[in-house]
C-alpha cells in the first residue's frame, strides 16, 4: 500500500492553509521543533501510538513538544489528524512539511558536525560560502559529536560531505580488510 | 624460528603500499535517515533520487536493497544484521544496482547471497565481472530452440522426460521424495563433460535449508569430483529473508555470465517454495497487499522472470552480440551458442499440486518431474510418477537411439500401471495382458537406479532396448538388476567400440541391435543356469 501519499497530502494541506492565514512561519518553527523531538525522544513517537492515551492528552503532548500554542492553524491541524486517526503519520508529515516549506522559500537546511566546538567565524564563513553557491537562504545548525574524532561532517539537505577522521579510518579499515582477506 | 619472525620493515612497507592505494577523496553522498527498522526491513526518509533495486550502505557497512519507492519514504531490505541500525541512522546511496561479481574463480566455491565466500578458502580469485541480479531475459531474436540434450544420467528422466540445454524442468514432490537427489545426480553426471573439455557449469542454489544439509550436499559433490565445475550459493534458514529471496537471482546472474560468454550452464534452485515464503515475508513487512495464501500479487512474476532467464542463446555471433540488457562488464565478451538450463524444485504438502506456488511454477516451466512418496516407499527410486511427468520440449533434444528405444516406453508404462491396478485383486487374465504386465514390471525394475550412480546415455539406450523389446521375458523380476549389471559388463568389455561408442555418436542400426540382442540372450541364458 502506498501510504506515502497520505503524509504528502496532509503536509500540502497544512502549508496551504497556513499560508492562507499568514501563519506559515510560526507553523514551520513548531514543526521543526516537533520533528527534532521525534529524533531526540523516541518515547514521544511511541506515546502517540499508545491507544490508552486519549486524543486530548495526545494533543497536549504534541503542543508541548512543538512549543506551546503557537498558531491556530497548527492547533486545528492536530485536531484534524486526531479526528482522522492519522496521528501515527505525524513524523512523516512533519518531515514532508519542512521539505515543502523549504522548497517554497528556497531555504537550505545545513548541519555542521564537528568533534569539538568550532570558532564562530569558521561557522559563519561556511554559511556564507554555501549561501553564495546555492543562491538561497541557509538555515544552519551546529552539532558537536566527539565520536567523529576530528574533521567535520557537513550535511546540506539530503547530501552529506563526510570529512571526518572517523569515517576515513573506517574506510581504511574496510579496504585493508578487503585486501588482506 | 628465524624464518617465522615478522620483519617490521616488511610489514610496514606492505601496509604503506596498501594505504597508498586507498582512495581518500571525499564526495557528496546522498543520504537518508532511518525512520523505522524491524524484521529486516528499514524505512528511510530522504534518498529522493534512489532507484528501485539500488544498493544502499549504512555507516557500519551493512547493505540494503531498495524495494519500495513511496512518496515520503523508501523501503529497503537489509542484507545483514539489523543489530546496529537504529532510528535516526544515516544511510547513503551507492549508485549501484544490486549485483554479484561472477567469474571462473567462483567454481568450487561456496558463497552467500552477497558473494562472500563461506567455505573458509579466502577471497574469490581471478577476473570477476559485475552481473546485475535483476536483468531482463533475452528476447526472442536472441534465442534458438532447444535441441541439444542435457544428460541427467538417470534412466527414468533421460528416456521419458528428457531435458534439453536451455530448458526449464520443474522437479516437484513432497519432502523426502528425492528431489534434491535428482538435481545432485544431474550435477554429478556432468563430470564426463567436464573431463571431455566441454563443461556444463553447475550452480546449486540452496534456499532456506539447514547449514548441515548444505554442508553434506557440498561434501557429496566434492566426493564425486563435481565441485570442480560447480558453484554453491547458500542462503540458510537462519539468514535474513531478503538473503533467501535474492539467492536464486544470484544463481541466475552467475549462470548468465556463463551463458552469455558462450558456455553451457545448469542452475538448480533448491527450492523455490522456500524463496516464495521469504518473499512473502518481506512483502508483508513492506505492507504490500496480499493475495491468495497471503502471497503478494507479483509472486507469479517473481518466478516467471527468474525462470525466463534460462535460455539457449543464438549461435550467430553477430546477433548474439546485440543481446538486450547486457551489463557493461560483459560488453565485447559476448559469445553466441551458450545456454542456461534451470531445474527449479518445489516442495508440495501431501502431494497437493493444486496449491498456489506449485500451479504457478508448473505453468511457467517446460515440464515437470513429479515425485511421489508412495513410489519412493515401494523402492522405486527415483520415485517418478511417469503418468503425470512431462517434458514439453526435451523430446527434440534426445539423441536418435534414445528416441527410438524410449519412444514407446512411457506409453507402455502408463498402460501397465492401468492394467496392474485392474488386476490387483487377482483373477485370470489373458496372455496379452499377462505379457504387458510382466514387461511393465521388468521395465519398472530397469528404471530403478541407485543414488549418485548416473549412467552414460549409451548404456541407458542398451539397457532400455532390452526392456522395450521384451528381451527379459525369460528371467524372473528379481533377477532384472543382476541382468542389467552383467549385460552392461559384457558390453563394456567386448563391444565398447562396436556398440557403445557408436550409440553415443547417435548411430542406431540393425547391426547394433543384433549384437544387443545376442548379448542379452547370452546373459539371460547365464542367469537361467
Amino acid at each position: 500500500m502506498n501510504t506515502g501519499l497520505i503524509s504528502t497530502r496532509y503536509a500540502t494541506a497544512l502549508l496551504d492553509y497556513a499560508i492562507e492565514r499568514g501563519e506559515q512561519d510560526k507553523v514551520y518553527e513548531a514543526v521543526k521543533m516537533l520533528s527534532q523531538m521525534f529524533w531526540e525522544v523516541p518515547r514521544f513517537g511511541e506515546a502517540l501510538h499508545n491507544p490508552i492515551l486519549s486524543p486530548a492528552e495526545k494533543k497536549k503532548l504534541i503542543l508541548t513538544a512543538s512549543g506551546g500554542e503557537v498558531s491556530e492553524a497548527w492547533d486545528r491541524f492536530i485536531d484534524l489528524l486526531l479526528e482522522n486517526n492519522r496521528i501515527e503519520k505525524l513524523h512523516y508529515i512533519a518531515l514532508r512539511f519542512q521539505d515543502l516549506y523549504r522548497d517554497k522559500n528556497h531555504i537550505l537546511s545545513a548541519t555542521l558536525t564537528t568533534a569539538v566546538d568550532t570558532d564562530k567565524s569558521v561557522y559563519e564563513r561556511l554559511k556564507s560560502i554555501i549561501a553564495k553557491q546555492t543562491g538561497g537562504t541557509v538555515e544552519m545548525t551546529q552539532a558537536v559529536d566527539p565520536s567523529i574524532v576530528g574533521g567535520f561532517i557537513l550535511q546540506i539537505g539530503d547530501n552529506r560531505w563526510d570529512a571526518s577522521v572517523a569515517s576515513q579510518l573506517r574506510r581504511i579499515k574496510n579496504e585493508l580488510k578487503e585486501i588482506n582477506n | 624460528m628465524s624464518n617465522n619472525v615478522i620483519k617490521t620493515s616488511e610489514v610496514s612497507e606492505v601496509l604503506r603500499m596498501q594505504l597508498e592505494g586507498i582512495s581518500t577523496d571525499i564526495k557528496f553522498d546522498e543520504t537518508g535517515v532511518v525512520m523505522q527498522v524491524g524484521d529486516g526491513v528499514v524505512r528511510i526518509y530522504g534518498l529522493h533520487n534512489a532507484e528501485a533495486n539500488e544498493l544502499l550502505r549504512f555507516d557500519n557497512g551493512v547493505e540494503a536493497i531498495v524495494m519500495n519507492l513511496e512518496e515520503d519514504n523508501v523501503g529497503a531490505v537489509l542484507l545483514g544484521s539489523s543489530a546496529e541500525i537504529r532510528e535516526g541512522s544515516t544511510v547513503k546511496r551507492t549508485n549501484r544496482m544490486a549485483s554479484i561479481m561472477a567469474g571462473e574463480g567462483l567454481l568450487g566455491r561456496v558463497i552467500n547471497t552477497v558473494g562472500t565466500p563461506i567455505d573458509g578458502k579466502g577471497k574469490v580469485t581471478g577476473e570477476l565481472f559485475e552481473m546485475p541480479l535483476e536483468r531482463k531475459a533475452p528476447g526472442v531474436v536472441f534465442r534458438q530452440p532447444v535441441d541439444t540434450p542435457l544428460q541427467t544420467g538417470l534412466k527414468a528422466v533421460d528416456s521419458m522426460t528428457p531435458i534439453g540445454l536451455g530448458q526449464r524442468e520443474l522437479i516437484i514432490g513432497d519432502r523426502q521424495t528425492g528431489k534434491t537427489s535428482i538435481a545432485i545426480d544431474t550435477i554429478i553426471n556432468q563430470r564426463a563433460n567436464f573431463e571431455a573439455g566441454n563443461p556444463i557449469y553447475c550452480i546449486y542454489v540452496a534456499v532456506g535449508q539447514k547449514g548441515s544439509t548444505v554442508a553434506s550436499t557440498v561434501q557429496t559433490l566434492k566426493e564425486y569430483g563435481a565441485m570442480d565445475y560447480t558453484v554453491v550459493i547458500a542462503a540458510n534458514g537462519s539468514d535474513p529473508a531478503a538473503m533467501q529471496y535474492y539467492a536464486p537471482f544470484v544463481g541466475a546472474a552467475i549462470g548468465e555470465y556463463f551463458r552469455d560468454t558462450g558456455r553451457n550452464a545448469l542452475v538448480v534452485y533448491d527450492d523455490l517454495s522456500k524463496q516464495a515464503v521469504a518473499y512473502r515475508e518481506v512483502s508483508l513487512i513492506l505492507r504490500r497487499p496480499s493475495g491468495r495464501e497471503a502471497y503478494p500479487g507479483d509472486i507469479f512474476y517473481l518466478h516467471s522472470r527468474l525462470l525466463e532467464r534460462a535460455a539457449r542463446i543464438i549461435s550467430q555471433q553477430e546477433v548474439a552480440e546485440h543481446m538486450n540488457d547486457l551489463p557493461p562488464s560483459l560488453k565485447g565478451k559476448v559469445k553466441g551458442g551458450g545456454s542456461l538450463t534451470a531445474l527449479p524444485l518445489i516442495e508440495t504438502q501431501a502431494g497437493d499440486v493444486s496449491a498456489y506456488i506449485p500451479t504457478n511454477v508448473i505453468s511457467i516451466t517446460d515440464g515437470q518431474i513429479f515425485l511421489e512418496t508412495d513410489l519412493f516407499n515401494q523402492g522405486k527410486r527415483p520415485a517418478i510418477n511417469v503418468g503425470i511427468s512431462v517434458s514439453r520440449v526435451g523430446g527434440n533434444a534426445q539423441i536418435k537411439p534414445m528416441k527410438k528405444v524410449s519412444g514407446t516406453l512411457k506409453m507402455d508404462q502408463a498402460q501397465y500401471q492401468e492394467l496392474a491396478a485392474f488386476t490387483k485383486f487377482g483373477g485370470d487374465m489373458d496372455k496379452v495382458t499377462a505379457m504387458t504386465i510382466d514387461k511393465g514390471k521388468k521395465n519398472e525394475q530397469l528404471l530403478i537406479q541407485p543414488l549418485h550412480q548416473p549412467m552414460s546415455v549409451e548404456k541407458q539406450v542398451a539397457v532400455l532396448y532390452c526392456g522395450t523389446e521384451g528381451l527379459l521375458r525369460d528371467i524372473p523380476v528379481g533377477k532384472v538388476s543382476e541382468f542389467e549389471k552383467q549385460f552392461l559388463f559384457t558390453l563394456d568389455v567386448n563391444h565398447k567400440e562396436t556398440v557403445l561408442d557408436r550409440l553415443k555418436n547417435g548411430e542406431f542400426n540393425d547391426e547394433i541391435t543384433a549384437i544387443l540382442r545376442k548379448v542379452a540372450a547370452d546373459t539371460v541364458k547365464q542367469l537361467q543356469n
